[in-house]
């Protein structure tokens, strides 16, 4: 999925997982049959992922809203990708260079499914792996409701990945760059937030958008049995297990003019996880906050700017880890802020430019020295750069194949400044971190 | 003195038609506008597409509540109403003040230069 899934102590686990995820999902053409709105209604190039306030207010409303007559809740997508490295990649699950892989189809059950009820939901066929399993699932019930005179809609969401949820593309399973290699080199950590527990967990969240303006949102997750992981696809030995319930929280404040909008927000994620799956561990605690904001000019939409970022401070308490020698501080934290901002041309021409830094203390326990994953000085920080260009030829009013055909071409190169702590030698195995720049070519279809 | 008379009654008519709202109403601009506020929602395309919105071609001079296909609320499709250019001047600044009920969800074009040209516009989608 994004540059750099995480590692923090057990997660080999949770990075295995992250490889279901190339790329989440996007606009959905059968969302479009639904509703009858066009593509470019709800997202910003006509594609997605990025969502226009159209496109925010559907997911409210439960991807249930439709024109009353009945359409199958049913799409596909299918991913093919070129990935080039400035150095091979001696590590690589697949070539050492120049990768040109499909790297995944997915099915959707997605679109009303009664009443008030809908559903993201992806079933995911991953190419390097050829296996089936879950990917996103974000299971909804919304309703409008008047609150102390204002309109609101109130829902619940039953998901399994943090944020999944979220109306907004700032941070984890929706945020920029919204798709990648299957070999892309990621750094060695993320905030859990970003896809650190994704579809490794099950959880429920209640939410409220008041007045189009407050958004309110808290809920709770939790590790599933071992027999449910494996029915879906997930390794159990090799994923997350969450000590009790995970709380996750969210408000946003935002505004939205017609020809523009903005918003800004903030939400928290705490976690205690077991190191090694161990319960007979006492478990290493995680406190995410994150603060974000986005603004998007939409104008007639023949020129679409958006900018929109998140800035991440992780609290760590590695008490189990720490016990066993898996990491070399107790405590300690992980900083990590993203940046993108895009601009479409009639709705079809897009360019991106990209910004994401994460930063931490030492611990040369927790990154250690290994050929291209590795860390030499025990630093997990990594700063990347990448612009990309991108031609959705339709998905717009009046397009060829509407609904059905759906396809975004684009390439992007990201240039790696620093990785894992130091631009040369990173990895003590003299590697440089401009070695990881990237070229990506890829072709992104969905029906 | 006919043609005086006819003349000087022109240029009366043209400088009321080009300071008058009716001329200053630039169906261009209304594409524009549309594309903005009602776009998500609704199509102008002959083919009579509707979206989350009924289908807008021939809006302007047609009875509340008849697309074909299209499940109005009992607001709208019981209104009686004929959606003539008075009639859209009165709708788009708040529709759901003055159509209670309506499950049209949208606060309302509140610039009425833009109302104008947005209902310039619609009166050529015919
Ligand atoms: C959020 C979606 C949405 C937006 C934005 C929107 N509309 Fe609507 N519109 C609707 C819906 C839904 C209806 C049906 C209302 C009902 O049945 O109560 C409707 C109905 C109408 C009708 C009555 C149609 C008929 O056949 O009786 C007119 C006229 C109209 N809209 C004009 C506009 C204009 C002009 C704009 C932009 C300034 C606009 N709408 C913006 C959703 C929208």
């Amino acid at each position: 999925m994004r540059h750099g899934y995480g590692r923090w102590p057990m997660a080999p686990a949770a990075a295995l997982v992250a490889v279901w995820l190339v790329p989440t999902a996007s606009a959905l053409p059968s969302y479009s049959r639904q509703t009858g709105d066009t593509c470019a209604a709800c997202h910003v190039s006509a594609f997605g992922p990025q969502l226009t306030p159209h496109g925010q207010a559907f997911k409210l409303h439960a991807y249930a809203e439709s024109t009353g007559s009945w359409t199958p809740p049913v799409s596909a997508m299918a991913v093919v990708s070129y990935l080039s490295t400035r150095a091979d990649n001696p590590v690589s699950e697949g070539d050492a260079n120049d990768n040109f892989r499909m790297d995944e189809a997915s099915l959707f059950l997605a679109g009303k499914i009664a009443g008030p009820v809908g559903s993201f939901a992806q079933l995911t066929y991953e190419g390097p792996g050829h296996v089936w399993g879950l990917d996103n699932v974000d299971l909804r019930a919304a309703f409008d409701t008047v609150l102390d005179g204002m309109d609101a809609v109130v829902g619940v969401s039953i998901n399994n990945n943090p944020g999944v949820q979220d109306p907004w593309n700032t941070f984890g399973a929706w945020r920029y760059p919204y798709n990648d290699s299957e070999f892309a080199i990621g750094g060695a950590a993320a905030p859990l937030i970003d896809g650190g527990l994704e579809i490794q967990v099950v959880g429920a969240t209640a939410y409220a958008m008041i007045d189009n303006k407050f958004y309110v949102e808290a809920g709770a997750y939790a590790t599933p049995g071992d027999s449910f992981l494996d029915a879906i696809g997930v390794a159990p030995d090799e994923s997350a297990k969450l000590n009790g319930a995970a709380f996750y929280g969210r408000f946003a404040y935002q505004k939205d003019w017609g020809k523009q909008n903005a918003h800004v927000g903030m939400a928290i994620l705490d976690a205690s996880l077991y190191p090694d799956r161990d319960s007979s561990l006492p478990s290493d605690h995680y406190t995410d906050l994150v603060i974000d904001a986005g603004y998007q000019w939409l104008g007639s939409r023949k020129h679409i700017a958006t900018i929109q970022g998140a800035y991440t401070y992780e609290w760590r308490d590695l008490k189990g880890s720490y016990l066993i020698d898996a990491a070399g501080d107790r405590k300690s934290n992980l900083q990590s802020l993203t940046l993108d901002a895009t601009y479409v041309y009639d709705q079809t021409y897009e360019g991106i430019l990209g910004l994401s830094t994460v930063w931490g203390g030492r611990d040369t326990i927790l990154y250690v020295p290994d050929p291209v994953e590795g860390s030499r000085n025990g630093k997990p920080n990594t700063t990347s750069l990448s612009l990309e260009g991108a031609w959705t030829p339709f998905g717009k009013e009046g397009s060829w194949g509407a609904p059905y055909a759906n396809l975004k071409l684009g390439i992007r190169y990201t240039h790696d400044f620093t990785f894992n702590g130091a631009s040369s030698d990173y990895d003590g195995f003299g590697r440089d971190a401009s070695d990881n720049d990237a070229f990506l070519g890829y072709l992104w279809t969905a029906f | 003195m006919d043609r005086i008379l006819i003349a000087l009654l022109g240029a009366l008519a043209a400088s009321v038609l080009t300071t008058g709202p009716a001329a200053a109403a630039d169906p261009e601009a209304g594409q524009e506008d549309f594309a903005t506020y009602c776009g998500d929602c609704h199509s102008t395309s002959a083919d009579m597409v509707n979206r989350k919105g009924p289908s807008l071609f021939g809006i302007v001079g047609r009875k509340a509540g008849t697309v074909p296909g299209f499940e109005y609320s009992d607001a709208n499709r019981q209104s009686g109403w004929v959606w003539d250019e008075d009639r859209l001047r009165g709708y788009l600044p708040d529709p759901r003040a003055a159509m209670p009920g309506t499950k049209m969800k949208f606060d309302g074009v509140a610039d009425s230069d833009e109302a104008e040209d947005i209902i310039a516009f619609l009166a050529t989608r015919k």
